[in-house]
């Protein structure tokens, strides 16, 4: 058996002893009390209407009358003179104190134990002053015997004895198939726990009440899909890099080969591989400094000069980095700018690395057609789209496009250029402003992003 | 929960209300038809607690349902 099991169970079971224990002893006082008091009373009751109806201390039948009458009661009595002196008993003459006398002359009843060391015993005893024609002429008393009393009050102690014993087995019963019952969830969580430490990610809680316990199931469900998720992910990641990697490398390896062999025919074709080399260079340090920042942003590890800056320069900048490579295309640009300014709060160099990122990409994806880039502000947000007429993404793919290296088209990937992680970048560098971006696409027609960031006023 | 813990749940419940209801008709007229009168009024009042859960159970339950 579980310790939680146990735990539970100890806990409830000393619950219920704590309830039950003074419960009985309670319920055994109250017996035997409520016995003592009706014997008490059925004496005092006895001994009034016995000193009532005495007509004659010296009337001996009616003194054996009573002294029969007790016999048949199962009770002992004695009778005593005005002085105190005892004239008729049962066994136990016992003779009045003065204070006794004393109370019982001004027609006051007394109740006394009384010891009978003859027989070791005890005897409640109540006596009330007969009165005849206005006169104190002495005292009936009627005894009981405690021994009497005890006898059915250690019979019932014996039996609420019994109760609390079955009263525990019931509850020890029930305490045990609850402990059981709370503690599955407990215990199915820690054994997922535990498998999910050892590396099985496929493990599931599947006890989920409807309480915390139930979220908490749920939550190490998400914990495992996650950790799961990010295992996979983290593969991915380094099969991609190798592959990103190994590629210009491979074309390094090859165009210095021929080099160092010389198997090129003219000079021209020379500086052609020297090219292509210091291309492939370029990429692989573009590739490594894309992830060196993507890593730094996810990380949180990225500076940010943050200012107050219009975003309609930043575009300007950014388009005239890229015109020369838009005419070379033969691509028209269209730009719709509003005239006043559009002030949001990020890094300006950071601003322009988004948007040099989505212009290359619309440069890169359009054969013909137009670029269109616009901005314009409302009351809270500036926004900003670029769109073109280039090839599109297929709608299944929209989802996907902001993950590490994902490719719309993996086999055309090396003819259209690009690390694979520009829009990553672009995603997290919005976020990280505080802004946000869409994508919608059709295939074929064209792809538009749209950003939008929180405005705010000038200085 | 394994067979033999139900067993062993059930052992322990029947022998204590067994106990109880020895205990209520010990001084009582010792027919049978008494003893199980008991009986069936300790396993009502043991199981009573239960019964109010139950009962408060499905009022929330149909409360959440309904809204």
């Amino acid at each position: 058996m579980s310790k939680i099991v146990m735990k539970l169970g100890v806990i409830m079971m000393c619950l219920i002893l704590a309830v039950l224990l003074p419960l009985s002893f309670v319920a055994d006082k109250i017996f035997s009390n409520f016995y003592y008091n009706q014997m008490i009373e059925e004496i005092a009751e006895l001994s009034h209407k016995y000193a009532g109806s005495m007509t004659s201390l010296d009337d001996d039948t009616m003194i054996n009358m009573f002294i029969n009458l007790a016999y048949f009661t199962n009770k002992e009595i004695y009778i005593t003179d005005d002085s105190g002196e005892v004239i008729a008993h049962t066994g136990i003459p016992i003779p009045l104190t003065k204070n006794e006398l004393g109370q019982l002359s001004k027609g006051e009843p007394i109740q006394k134990n009384i010891e009978d060391g003859e027989n070791d015993n005890v005897y409640l005893g109540y006596g009330h002053p007969i009165i005849i024609s206005n006169t104190f002429e002495g005292a009936f008393f009627v005894l009981t015997s405690v021994d009497n009393a005890r006898e059915p009050v250690r019979k019932v102690r014996d039996l609420l004895i019994l109760s609390a014993v079955g009263a525990f087995f019931v509850g020890l019963g029930i305490t045990f198939f609850l402990s059981r019952k709370m503690s599955l969830p407990l215990l199915e969580m820690e054994r997922a726990t535990r498998e999910i430490a050892r590396g099985n990610l496929n493990v599931r809680v599947n006890t989920l009440p409807n309480d915390e316990l139930g979220s908490l199931g749920k939550a190490i469900n998400y914990l495992a899909v996650e950790t799961n998720e990010y295992r996979t992910k983290r593969s991915e990641l380094f099969a991609n890099i190798s592959h990103e990697l190994r590629t210009p490398i491979t074309y390094l390896k090859g165009y210095a080969n021929a080099l160092r062999n010389n198997l090129y025919k003219t000079e021209e074709e020379k500086q052609q591989y020297l090219n292509i080399i210091e291309n492939e260079s370029d990429h692989i340090l573009r590739l490594i400094n894309d992830l060196f920042d993507l890593s730094k942003m996810e990380e949180g590890r990225i500076n940010l000069q943050v200012e107050a800056i219009n975003i309609i320069e930043i575009l300007e900048t950014s388009i005239l980095k890229i015109e020369l490579e838009i005419e070379k295309k033969g691509l028209n640009l269209v730009v719709g700018m509003d005239k006043d300014d559009l002030i949001i709060s990020a890094d300006g160099n950071r601003m322009e690395q988004i948007f040099i990122n989505l212009f290359v990409n619309a440069i890169r994806y359009t054969t013909e057609g137009s670029i269109y880039i616009r901005a314009w502000g409302d009351k809270d947000n500036v926004h900003v789209v670029i769109e073109d007429t280039g090839i599109g993404i297929p709608e299944e793919e929209l989802p996907l496009i902001f993950e590490r290296f994902h490719r719309v088209e993996k086999s055309r990937s090396r003819d259209y250029g690009g690390t694979g992680l520009g829009l990553a970048i672009v995603k997290n560098l919005v976020e990280i402003q505080h802004g946000t971006v869409t994508v919608s696409s059709e295939k074929n027609k064209g792809t538009r992003f749209e950003l939008s960031f929180p405005r705010v006023e000038k200085g | 929960m394994k067979k033999i813990e139900w067993a062993l749940a059930l052992t322990l419940i029947i022998f204590g209300i067994a106990c109880l209801t020895f205990c209520a008709t010990l001084w009582s007229e010792g027919s049978i038809k008494d003893y199980l009168t008991t009986l069936v009024h300790i396993c009502f009042w043991t199981g009573l607690p239960g019964l109010i859960l139950g009962v408060l159970y499905v009022i929330v339950l149909k409360g959440r349902k309904n809204k």
